[in-house]
């Protein structure tokens, strides 16, 4: 950071401090910092009428930027930081191009079909061999897309394949010839060596520190989006691959019929499968668990469905040392759907990979797909959303997320303790908020391993925050939580701590840590508190809750720990509590807001706009009852509405009381 | 994630009703003699078997004894038009013709509304006078000519190769009185396949007509004085009478959201009323109504109606009183056909529609063609408004251009045979273009016109593949370096092939060489097109293997028409090739093949 940022920083900080006496905690502070204080999304001049939806992006040695367009055009940008970037056309006429590679002085892209490697033989600034490194089977589905390829420690290449469609079960995901779903890895002289399966829509991959990781999107068998180390033999869920597992070649061990043991594949082709609501289910951590040795890779790190994506693509490492910010060595993931971009940090504990998830930037032009340093370690962010729809508005972009040089007061970092997490911020924290537990909310659930497109979150418990330790320089706090359950994720809300210079709030104040191990070492050793059980968002405010004043001090764990949002509050010594929802006849617009946020409704809705998902305008126009609309809300019919891509999951973990109001209210649009 | 495309296919059914099946409209014109025509006095016109075309010379044809084939077979004394002895109105023509090198001729419609048929092989952008273009109208006497009509692109293939044509025309309309109130129109022409033109107005008659002055009716006339042309598989469809008026049109309308027929057809109706045409919007509302509309079809004359309905709900229809269509759910712009015959007379329709989803637009249009009248439309404009329609996104090759995508083969039924995966369309300015499967190292197909449709591509997700804006030649995909023995017509190679693409090289200006590894050889194929007219396809080999053969052209028929040029599938197209490259041509059970031993170089040419 310089000093000039520094000193801004500072100024901001004052007059923040300022505001916060007057806000209130349940509130958003007005005029509170935002993303754009800190990461400005700039537009890179492009000449009209070029299409330049983004599929790959890559940046040259000196500088330039090549990319790629779904259009199957190679571009080189030349100068892209400054005002009159030139546009090179490097090749054309490839087929839909979703990933660009450069390496020893060429150019290599994913076409649906092959590898292609571009040569500029003669010098004059165009490819003039388009020499097919591989070519891979292909069954001519339109869902085959193939990402890639991102070059290994060794050289090799790696490229994704996302499954195709069935033509009247168009929901389930098939392999219709070997190796899509698969990742393979392919040297230079063109040898393919078939590496991982189990993926379904694999538009995310990367090399962090020469390791390879892939994210894959909501749907069949994939509850939510995630990213997660790939090694061979590795299988990542998606059955379907599975097809060619058999075959020689193939390093995988996974077999169908172990999933299909314990999940019932519901693969009528008459019959799309729905959501069940009180059925047996498993995880795909379950299953990997309960199946050693198959090389099952449940997700490093989950990036919740709704809240840090829709639709999970790139990931790139920060490797800029600071220059991007305070994030260094953590991971960002693009997402297209949401026009925004997670960041990840990522820890290896009893050699498993995990980490914690948390919201960074939103706001693109279009749906991010691809991501690249630049030369001044600030970000190009090439995006599109034909066909896949995305809250950003244009049909692509190309873009730069340039840090402004302040520093954000976020978490900067999560990591698992044997009793609980240790958070970290950017920012040195208020010690009184952030040393009290009430201002800590951990909740812990997790998505279904099944056949039906999607999950909504399932078996979530509170979890009770016991004890908070600030480090002496209040960059650290470790906190003691109740109930940790390996194979969850856990969504980590210190909503109460405030920054010790300027009283801010957190910019992102969600933490999701995708527990699969949890680290053996020292307990915290301090006394152990109960938290207040407290009014809630999605509980009414006016029902009161008889609760114990201040911090309970208890030697033993609460078990039943507080159990809020659920009908019953009991806190141990405490009579239990009905809290009753009902439902006013008076619609507070901005009460509805705050639920359609808490419930990343607005992830996928706008009111009056087409989105991911219709305007709620447009719902209202088809006359359903508001009763109507909560029982689509808990099962949507994407039938219904068939010029959108992404389908509706259930929102079958969504509290009655608060679908009954947002649908009463988009029943009322209609009315207006 | 999901596209409506089976339900968006047309759905076409024909309902086996009880009534007597009494007209054909569709006549055949037999060329087994001459008597459909008037006797010209001269011998120029002659039934043949089949022609044959020395495309090396200008207007050489020669005819084979046979039946079949009309043919205008010119000399210095014999070159009379041919003029039919039927007289035509409203009609629909359609024939195959094939012209000698640099031949002229003409369709004249009512002896009157000339359509160029000319060798107009490789011109780059056609007009009036080439084939397919209405010709000009002369000013008499000065003799100027003016109007005119040329085709949107020129789709004429090689002369001695059989193309063919369809034209729907509408003849000058009079009143009681003789006068013209209605120009002629070609409502709509193709050429092998290609729209050329679509609702052209004639003011008058084109130059060298049978009479400047126009009439309700008049015979076909083909040109005969300017060079020889043959044709066969000529038929017409004559659209003499009035269409088929609905009368009685009566509604009723049930309001709620019903989920079948019954849950309103006995309930009392909460409207009902008259309506002049049909339409949906007697209802209140656009979703969750019920509608039941009766008329009554007055049918001028007995015979096959082809009716198509497009209705957004769930309907049937019910035609003299039989149920034609069952109650079915489509998209608004989903339509289902149904041919009945019908007898003379008021025949009673009923349509029985009702909506429940609110995105689908409310739409409801009825059109029938009868044996003696063109598709007639019975519904309201604004019944049919629905939705708003995609932009086209056309890709044009006005310099060489190269494109990637899936490529769907289709056979002459219209049937598609297969998607070619690792294909690549290869587009040039001259309009000739080609599609090069990677995977065996064949041209799978050749269409010239204008080069690619890429909105099944581009626009929304798409389906990976492109569509030619041309008239398309479908060759079949057959790989051409194949082992000498016994040749198939199949598409793949034989594993000890071990064919490997390596991509292909561009020169300066794009244009494409594929390399590949066959049989132990390392290939360079280079394909191009030249003037528009033709494609040479140079193949080098660095190892050629001496049991493997070029394979130019397996089909049922290969005919040696001189010694470098050979017409296959029935003069669908023409290989030539070199004496020097020793081809040969066998016969191995239904098929023909022509072949060319491997040498360092092979070279041939696709003449279309």
């Amino acid at each position: 950071m310089n000093i000039k940022s520094f000193k801004n920083l500072i100024n901001r900080k004052v007059a923040a401090l300022a505001l916060a006496c007057l806000a209130t905690g349940a509130y958003a502070q007005e005029n509170a910092p935002s993303e754009n204080d800190y990461y400005k999304i700039v537009k890179i001049p492009a000449p009209e009428g070029l299409v330049l939806e983004v599929g790959g992006l890559v940046t040259l040695p000196n500088g330039d930027v090549a990319l790629s367009t779904r259009r199957g055009d190679v571009w080189i940008v030349e100068n892209p930081t400054g005002k009159s970037p030139n546009f090179r056309k490097f090749a054309g006429g490839l087929h839909e191009i979703l990933g660009l590679a450069y390496k020893d002085g060429n150019l290599y892209c994913a076409q649906r079909g092959e590898l292609t490697k571009l040569v500029d033989k003669n010098g004059d600034g165009k490819a003039d061999r388009y020499e097919t490194v591989y070519a891979w089977p292909i069954s001519g589905h339109y869902h085959e897309y193939s990402f890639g390829p991102k070059i290994g420690p060794d050289g090799s290449f790696y490229v994704t394949g996302n499954v195709g469609f069935g033509n009247s079960d168009w929901w389930a995901g098939k392999s219709l010839v070997p190796w899509r779903g698969w990742t393979m890895k392919i040297s230079e002289d063109g040898k393919m060596e078939p590496y991982a399966a189990g993926m379904r829509s694999p538009c995310g991959i990367g090399l962090i520190d020469g390791e390879f990781f892939y994210g894959d999107n909501q749907g069949d068998w994939m509850g939510s989006g995630f990213i997660t180390h790939v090694e061979k033999g590795d299988f990542m869920g998606h059955p379907a691959s599975l097809k060619w597992a058999d075959r020689p070649e193939s390093p995988v061990k996974m077999r169908p019929d172990l999933i299909y043991a314990k999940v019932d594949p519901r693969d009528n082709p008459k019959v799309k499968p729905e959501y069940i609501k009180n059925e047996p289910m498993t995880t795909i951590y379950e299953m990997a668990k309960n199946n050693p040795d198959k090389g099952i890779k449940s997700p490093a790190v989950w990036l919740p469905h709704g809240v840090l994506g829709v639709s999970t693509s790139e990931l790139i490492k920060d490797d800029t040392k600071g220059d991007f910010g305070p994030f260094a060595g953590q991971i960002f993931v693009g997402d297209e759907g949401m026009s925004k971009i997670a960041r990840v940090f990522l820890e290896k504990v009893d050699g498993t990979y995990q980490g914690a998830s948390f919201d960074f930037r939103s706001g693109f032009a279009s749906g991010v797909l691809r991501m690249s340093w630049g030369k001044d370690n600030n970000l190009f962010v090439g995006g599109t959303n034909r066909g896949w729809g995305s809250t950003g508005k244009e049909p692509y972009s190309f873009e730069r997320l340039i840090w402004t040089g302040k520093v954000p007061f976020e978490m900067k970092a999560v990591r698992a303790m044997p009793d609980g997490f240790e958070i970290e911020f950017t920012q040195p924290v208020d010690k009184k908020t952030a040393g009290d537990v009430n201002s800590y909310e951990v909740m812990s659930y997790i998505y279904k391993y099944h056949p039906v497109y999607g999950s909504p979150i399932v078996n979530n418990e509170d979890n009770a925050v016991r004890g908070v330790k600030v480090s002496e320089d209040g960059l650290k706090v470790r906190i003691v939580v109740d109930g940790l359950r390996p194979g969850y994720i856990h969504q980590i809300l210190p909503e109460g701590v405030r920054s010790a210079n300027g009283g801010l709030e957190l910019l992102h104040d969600k933490a999701y840590y995708t527990l699969n191990k949890i680290p053996a070492g020292e307990k915290l050793n301090i006394t152990l508190v109960t938290p207040k059980a407290k009014n809630k968002k999605g509980i009414d405010p006016n029902v009161s809750v008889t609760s114990p004043d201040g911090q309970l001090k208890e030697a033993a764990p609460a078990s039943a720990g507080t159990k809020v949002g659920d009908k019953k509050v009991s806190v141990k010594g405490v009579k239990p509590v009905s809290i009753a929802t009902p439902v006013k006849d008076v619609i507070n617009e901005k009460e509805i807001m705050k639920l359609l946020s808490k419930h990343t409704c607005l992830a996928c809705h706008k009111v009056n706009e087409r989105a991911v998902g219709p305007a709620y305008s447009e719902v209202a126009k088809r006359k359903y009852t508001a009763e109507q609309i909560e029982a689509l809300i808990f099962e949507p019919k994407p039938d219904n509405w068939p010029d959108f891509a992404t389908p509706m999951p259930p929102m079958a973990h969504l509290p009655k009381g608060d679908v009954k109001k947002i649908a009463t209210w988009i029943a009322s649009l209609g009315k207006k | 994630m999901f596209k409506l495309n089976d339900s968006m296919k047309k759905l076409g059914l024909i309902a086996a009703l009880s009534f007597p099946t009494f007209v054909f409209a569709q006549e055949t014109v037999s060329f087994n003699d001459l008597s459909f025509w008037k006797p010209t006095g001269k011998a120029n016109w002659q039934i043949v078997g089949d022609v044959t075309v020395d495309i090396s010379k200008h207007d050489a044809m020669t005819g084979t004894p046979g039946k079949g084939v009309l043919a205008n077979l010119t000399d210095e004394q014999n070159r009379s038009n041919l003029i039919s002895v039927m007289e035509h109105g409203d009609v629909n023509v359609e024939f195959d013709f094939n012209m000698a090198a640099h031949s002229n001729s003409g369709f004249y419609l009512q002896g009157r509304y000339e359509i160029q048929l000319l060798d107009s092989w490789g011109v780059k952008v056609p007009a009036y006078g080439d084939c397919g273009g209405i010709y000009k109208r002369r000013e008499l006497p000065s003799g100027r000519l003016y109007e005119g009509h040329a085709p949107r692109q020129n789709a004429c293939l090689a002369p001695g190769l059989w193309q063919h044509m369809e034209i729907s025309f509408q003849a000058p309309k009079f009143d009681a009185n003789g006068n013209k109130i209605a120009n002629a129109k070609v409502l709509k022409l193709s050429l092998n396949g290609v729209v050329l033109h679509e609702n052209v107005e004639l003011s008058g008659p084109t130059g060298g007509p049978i009479s400047e002055k126009e009439a309700a009716t008049g015979p076909f006339m083909i040109q005969g004085d300017h060079g020889p042309i043959a044709f066969r598989n000529l038929t017409y469809h004559s659209f003499t009478g009035k269409p088929a008026e609905l009368n009685n049109i009566n509604y009723a309308v049930y309001y709620g959201a019903f989920k079948k027929e019954e849950d309103f057809l006995s309930k009392k109706p909460d409207a009902t009323g008259k309506l002049e045409k049909l339409t949906w919007d007697f209802s209140k509302q656009p979703n969750n109504f019920g509608e039941k509309i009766t008329a009554a079809l007055n049918v001028p004359q007995a015979g096959k109606h082809d009716f198509t309905f497009q209705l957004g709900g769930t309907y049937s229809v019910k035609i003299g009183n039989k149920e034609v269509l069952p109650s079915a759910w489509t998209v608004s712009n989903n339509q289902r056909s149904v041919s009945v015959d019908l007898p003379a007379g008021n025949v009673p329709l009923e349509i029985v529609y009702f909506k429940t989803d609110g995105w689908v637009s409310p739409v409801l249009g009825m059109s029938v063609e009868g044996p003696n009248f063109r598709e007639t439309s019975y519904n309201t404009l604004g019944s049919m408004l629905a939705g708003s329609p995609q932009d086209p996104i056309l890709l044009n090759a006005t310099e060489p251009t190269l494109l990637r995508s899936f490529t769907d083969l289709y056979g002459k039924d219209g049937k598609k045979i297969k998607r070619v995966v690792h294909s690549i369309n290869v587009g040039s300015p001259e309009n000739l273009h080609y599609a090069f499967d990677m995977d065996n190292g064949a041209i799978s197909q050749i269409w010239k016109g204008q080069f690619l449709d890429m909105t099944p591509m581009w626009d929304d997700r798409g389906d990976g593949s492109s569509r030619p804006r041309g008239t398309v030649l479908m060759l079949g995909d057959l790989p051409v370096i194949v082992k000498n023995g016994t040749f198939t017509t199949s598409d793949a190679l034989s594993q000890d092939a071990n064919f490997r693409t390596l991509g292909y090289d561009v020169d300066a200006i794009n244009q494409p060489t594929f390399r590949y590894q066959i049989y132990g050889s390392e290939v360079e194929d280079q394909i191009r097109s030249v003037e528009g007219k033709y494609f040479n396809r140079e193949i080098s080999f660095k190892k050629p293997s001496a049991d493997v053969v070029c394979r130019l052209a397996t089909a049922k028929e290969i005919t040696k028409i001189s010694d470098e040029l050979y017409a296959v599938d029935g003069k669908s197209y023409f290989i030539k090739v070199s004496p020097s490259a020793k081809p040969t041509l066998v016969k191995q059970g239904e098929l023909s093949t022509l072949y060319v031993p491997s040498g360092e170089k092979v070279q041939y040419q696709i003449l279309w």
